[in-house]
C-alpha cells in the first residue's frame, strides 16, 4: 500500500536525522497520532503534550524502528500509545482509581481514515469475530482506552482474575487465529 | 494448540499484555527492559504490535493545534548544543547514505546503536555499547556489544545475508573519517579492539557495516561503497 511505504520510506529518511522528511512525516501522522493520544487520555490539553513527547521521541529514537521490524505505522502507533498509557497511568497514580473512565466514548472515525495506513490485510478484525464477544470486547476497549487490567475489572463490573484470564485467553486465540492460514481460519 | 494458556510461554503473554497496553507502570518499565536486552522478546512485542496495529481504523484522525508542531520542532531544532552534534552526524551520515547499496530492495539497512551505563559512577566511565542491526528488507538481524572495560566487540549474527562478502564494522567520530573496527565473521564473533579505536566510541559518534572484498577488509582504509548499515551510538 502506497501509504504504508511512504510512512515506511519518511521514517528511514528520518533515521538518519532528514528534517525535512521528519517535517512530512509530521504532516502526514500527527492527526492519526492524535487521534491515538485522545482516546487514551480524554483531554485535549494533555494528548497535545503526549503527542508533542511522541514526536521527539520518534526523531530521537528513530534508529530502534529498523530494529523492530514493525510495520512504520504500527512503530509509531506504539510510540504514541506508550506516551499516552504512561500519562495515564502516572494521572491515575496521583488522583487515586477513583475517577470515572469515558471509555465508551466512541467517535468513530470518516472512512478515509479507516483506510489509510493501517496497511495489511485486516486479519485482527477478521480474527475478533472468531472470540466470544465479552473477550473480545474487554480486548478492544484495552486497547483504544490504554486501560489497564484493574481499570477492566472495575469498567466491567468482573473479578481482576476473570479479566486478565480473558485477556490472556483472547489474546492467545487471536494469535492462533491470525497465524493461521487464511483459509482456515474463515 | 487449544484456546487455554496452559501452553503458551509465559514471555508471549507478557509481550501481548505490554502492546496491548493492560500491564501497570511497574510491568511495563520490566517489559521496556527486557525489550532492549531480549531481542527474542523485543520480536515478540513488535509482532504483537503489528497485530493489534489494525485497531488503528476505529480511531478518528484528529488535527492538533499547529502549536504542537511548533513546539516539537521548536525543542528538536531550537538550536541547543544537541542540534549541532544532530548536524555533525547527519554531514557524516550523508556521506554514507550517498554511497550506500542496495542489499536486495532496500538501500540502507540501518544500525542501532545504545550505550547503558552501568549503575557505577566513576569518573572513567566505561558503557557497554550494544548494537542492533535490522535489515527490514531483508532476512537478518546482527546485534553487537563492545564492552571498554575488555576491548572486545563481540557481534552475533543471525542470518545476515551477505553473499560472498565480508563484513567490516567501522565507527565514524567526529571528524567524520570511518575508522575501522574491524572485519567480522559473516555469522559472528568477537572482534579485538584498539586502545585508539576505542577512543572514537562515544555517544554520538556513527556506526556502519561495509561488505568487503577481502578477507582483511577493506584495503584503502575506507569503507567500500556497500555500506549495509548506519546508526549512532547514544546514551541511555
Amino acid at each position: 500500500m502506497r501509504d504504508g511505504e511512504t510512512i515506511e520510506a519518511l521514517l528511514s529518511r528520518v533515521t538518519l536525522k532528514d528534517r525535512q522528511a521528519f517535517d512530512t512525516l509530521y504532516s502526514h501522522t500527527s492527526s492519526k497520532l492524535f487521534g491515538v493520544t485522545l482516546r487514551i487520555l480524554h483531554d485535549r490539553q494533555e494528548a497535545e503534550e503526549a503527542l508533542q513527547e511522541c514526536f521527539i521521541k520518534i526523531w530521537r529514537k528513530a534508529d530502534s524502528y529498523a530494529v523492530s521490524k514493525a510495520s512504520g505505522m504500527s512503530w509509531l502507533m506504539a510510540i504514541a500509545r506508550n506516551t499516552a498509557i504512561d500519562r495515564l497511568r502516572k494521572r491515575r497514580e496521583a488522583t487515586g482509581d477513583g475517577e470515572s473512565e469515558k471509555y465508551l466514548e466512541d467517535e468513530r472515525p470518516s472512512p478515509e481514515d479507516s483506510a489509510v495506513l493501517t496497511g495489511e490485510v485486516n486479519r485482527l478484525h477478521e480474527c475478533l469475530e472468531t472470540l466470544d464477544a465479552d473477550r473480545a470486547d474487554v480486548i478492544r476497549q484495552a486497547f483504544l482506552g490504554g486501560l489497564k487490567y484493574q481499570q477492566l475489572a472495575d469498567m466491567t463490573r468482573r473479578p481482576l482474575g476473570t479479566i486478565k484470564s480473558m485477556v490472556r485467553r483472547g489474546l492467545m486465540a487471536l494469535k492462533e487465529c491470525i497465524e493461521a492460514e487464511p483459509e482456515k481460519a474463515k | 494448540m487449544s484456546d487455554t494458556t496452559q501452553d503458551i510461554p509465559e514471555d508471549e503473554i507478557f509481550a501481548g499484555e505490554y502492546a496491548l497496553g493492560v500491564l501497570d507502570t511497574d510491568e511495563r518499565r520490566q517489559a521496556e527492559t527486557r525489550i532492549e536486552s531480549d531481542s527474542a522478546f523485543a520480536a515478540m512485542v513488535w509482532r504483537w504490535t503489528d497485530y493489534l496495529a489494525p485497531f488503528l481504523s476505529e480511531i478518528a484522525a484528529v488535527a492538533p493545534s499547529p502549536a504542537v508542531r511548533e513546539r516539537v520542532m521548536a525543542t528538536l531544532f531550537g538550536g541547543d548544543d544537541q542540534i549541532s552534534e544532530q548536524r555533525g552526524l547527519w554531514h557524516s551520515l550523508a556521506f554514507w547514505r550517498g554511497a550506500s547499496i542496495a542489499l536486495g530492495a532496500l538501500a540502507v539497512i540501518f544500525l542501532a546503536v545504545m550505550i547503558s551505563r552501568p549503575p557505577s559512577r566513576t569518573t572513567v566511565e566505561t558503557p557497554m555499547l550494544i548494537a542492533s542491526l535490522a535489515p527490514p528488507a531483508v532476512e537478518g538481524i546482527l546485534s553487537v556489544r563492545i564492552d571498554p572495560a575488555t576491548g572486545l566487540a563481540m557481534i552475533d549474527v543471525d542470518n545476515l545475508a551477505v553473499e560472498d562478502l565480508y563484513t567490516e564494522l567501522w565507527v565514524i567520530p567526529a571528524d567524520g573519517t570511518p575508522r575501522s573496527l574491524g572485519v567480522f565473521p559473516a555469522n559472528g564473533g568477537t572482534i579485538s579492539l584498539s586502545e585508539q579505536i576505542l577512543e572514537y566510541l562515544e555517544a554520538g559518534v556513527a556506526l556502519a557495516v561495509s561488505l568487503e572484498e577481502l578477507p582483511t577488509g577493506s584495503a584503502t582504509g575506507l569503507p567500500s561503497e556497500r555500506v549495509i548499515a548506519i546508526g549512532q551510538v547514544r546514551s541511555y
